[in-house]
């Protein structure tokens, strides 16, 4: 026999397992800890997408009015804000193989977050000032236990690109709320005019900040693992978590306080680190990957592109010479291209994320193989058909929104947003059926003997 | 059948487990598949060798990435299928997760590279 790639003598394990970072033990939240801020975030797109499609007029003739408010709240606090949370509560202890600091507090925060996120558009939407107010503080409480629930893996002296991009994300995610804050109080008080370019700086924190960056962060640990594509250093992606969070700390006061050139210098910087993130995405896909291509690459694929419109709409609203009135058109694109480009990426992996989860559940109650005798998959949880069916509707769906605002046709916006709602109904059907399919199936396939079971506690138990 | 070419197995460990032993301990592990890859974690690479340390026979896997998802479950499934095939030698058994080296694509097999699709 030949041996290959023998382990260095300091590879040598002299520690048990529960002390190697790759062994969790308690560190991963109880599934109900995510699950419930993916079925909120399931529902936030259904919201999204029916309120898009009632609001199809004020989409078109005025865009920072309250009716749209409340729908952009909507996809970006009870969808994509909410997925984002979800999925960070399941992330981060394992990246930092640390657990939360309190699952109560994390189920407080769920309900705050849920609560605060669905009140505030609907005050927006009914003018209800009042129900703003309290909204906004709700949502200030459940980010508040959010950060600090989440503080304690993300504190770990992990200097990967992944945690260093999500402690600017949280960062990010705080001073968004601060800028919310801010403008509410301000539409109380009038202290200064909300014109759009201020608008326009909460929306580039919320969106490239804090949800943006939390998917880069998260897409350099998820990528090289669901792609097989390892690389032996950080690459460009160690780029993007420094480039992105400096542009935006120079584009914000930029809009914030109409200065062009610091506007400028901030896109341009921000510019840089998108496109770092895209060059390492297209690094992990087209040169490292080692997986034939399957409808997950379909979804980061779909989501770069509108990742690439997006730049291409706001560089367009800058230099084009256009109308005030296209130019606000250009401007909506690009916040629509860049929230497509999340939803389509955060989408897309739900269809790893929550198989995963489910599948531990099953295997914890000994669920061994799917039928026909062969183990149980991730893959065997949904069906990759659908998920095809998904990544279509939202591409669609996103495509006839941008195309329906810039040409200013508002059936466009109400089909966009009918197929929107449609597009997490299917996808709640399919990754929630997955578990019961399994179950429904166990009969046919096998599960483990108590033996087995017994004796897999008993490992575990020393383990961990 | 001979155990899989990337496996370091110590001499200490042979004097221990016979061949078929041997066999019947890597036919085991080929029965322990990552759940992401549909691929078993022999030919994916991930068991790097069997040592003996003091009286316990060391089976050392690695992950394809720490954090990686089924960090808790791999371990525990190999070393359940593990000690029961090697029930009979009454030999005390232990999976141990090592990190050094870092798991690396150059440790799949070219059988397992062809079933991944992508080459």
């Amino acid at each position: 026999m030949t041996h290959t790639n023998t382990p260095s003598p300091k590879s040598r394990p002299n520690s048990p397992i529960s002390g190697l970072p790759g062994a969790l033990g308690s560190a991963v939240p109880p599934p109900i800890v995510p699950f419930r801020f993916f079925i909120a975030c399931g529902l936030g797109l259904i919201g999204f997408g029916i309120a898009l499609a009632f609001n199809a007029g004020p989409v078109i003739n005025n865009p920072t009015g309250h009716q749209v408010l409340a729908v952009v709240h909507l996809a970006l606090l009870a969808f994509l804000s909410t997925l984002v949370i979800g999925a960070l509560h399941q992330f981060g202890p394992v990246l930092g193989s640390k657990p939360l600091r309190s699952i109560k507090w994390a189920t407080l925060s769920f309900w705050l977050f849920v609560i605060g996120s669905w009140g505030l558009p609907l005050g927006f939407a009914t003018g209800v000032s009042v129900l703003v107010s309290i909204s906004g503080a709700i949502v200030v409480c459940g980010v508040a236990i959010i950060i600090w629930n989440l503080s304690a893996p993300l504190s770990s002296k992990d200097k990967s690109v992944s945690a260093t991009g999500l402690r600017w994300s949280l960062t990010f995610l705080v001073i968004t709320v601060f800028f919310g804050m801010l403008y509410a109080l301000d539409r109380e008080n009038n202290w200064f005019l909300l014109v759009p370019h201020i608008v326009l700086a909460h929306a580039h924190l919320g969106l490239i900040g804090w949800i943006g960056l939390s998917y880069v962060a998260v897409s350099e640990k998820l990528l090289p693992m669901f792609l097989l594509a390892h690389r032996p250093t950080p690459g460009p992606g160690a780029w993007a978590v420094r480039l992105i969070p400096l542009g935006l700390f120079i584009l914000a006061p930029g809009l914030v306080l109409g200065i062009s050139w610091i506007v400028a210098v901030g896109a341009i910087v921000l510019i840089g680190g998108l496109t770092a993130h895209l060059g390492s995405l297209f690094d992990y896909i087209y040169k490292r990957r080692r997986r034939k291509f399957d409808f997950y690459q379909g979804f980061l694929l779909a989501s770069a592109s509108f990742l690439v419109l997006a730049i291409i709409f706001g560089l367009i609203a800058a230099l084009a010479h256009a109308s005030t009135s296209l130019r606000t058109h250009l401007v909506e694109d690009e916040i629509i291209s860049l929230t497509a480009w999340l939803s389509i990426a955060s989408v897309g992996h739900l269809h790893k994320v929550i198989p995963f989860i489910n599948w531990g559940l099953l295997r914890s109650k000994g669920l061994a193989t799917r039928q026909g005798g062969k183990q149980l998959l991730f893959a065997d949880l949904f069906e990759s058909k659908i998920a095809w069916i998904s990544l279509v509707g939202l591409v669609l769906s996103f495509v006839l929104l941008d195309a329906s605002v810039v040409t200013t046709i508002s059936q466009g916006i109400v089909i966009s947003g009918v197929f929107l709602s449609l597009v997490s109904l299917i996808t709640m059907w399919n990754l929630g059926l997955g578990p019961k399919r399994a179950l429904r199936d166990e009969n046919k396939g096998s599960v483990l003997s108590e033996k087995d079971l017994s004796m897999m506690r008993n490992i575990h138990n020393k383990q961990f | 059948m001979t155990p899989n070419s990337s496996i370091e197995i110590s001499d200490q460990v042979r004097q221990i487990i016979s061949l078929p032993d041997l066999d019947i301990l890597i036919d085991a592990l080929k029965e322990v598949i990552d759940p992401e890859l549909g691929l078993n974690i022999v030919d994916l690479g991930l068991v790097y060798s069997i040592v003996k340390q003091e009286d316990i026979i060391v089976i050392q896997i690695s992950l394809t990435t720490p954090g990686c998802p089924v960090s808790e479950t791999l371990p525990i499934e190999a070393e359940r299928v593990a000690q029961k095939a090697l029930a009979h030698l009454k030999t005390r058994l232990e999976v141990q997760v090592v990190w050094d080296p870092p798991w690396s694509i150059d440790r799949i097999s070219p059988q397992a590279i062809k079933l991944l699709g992508a080459g």
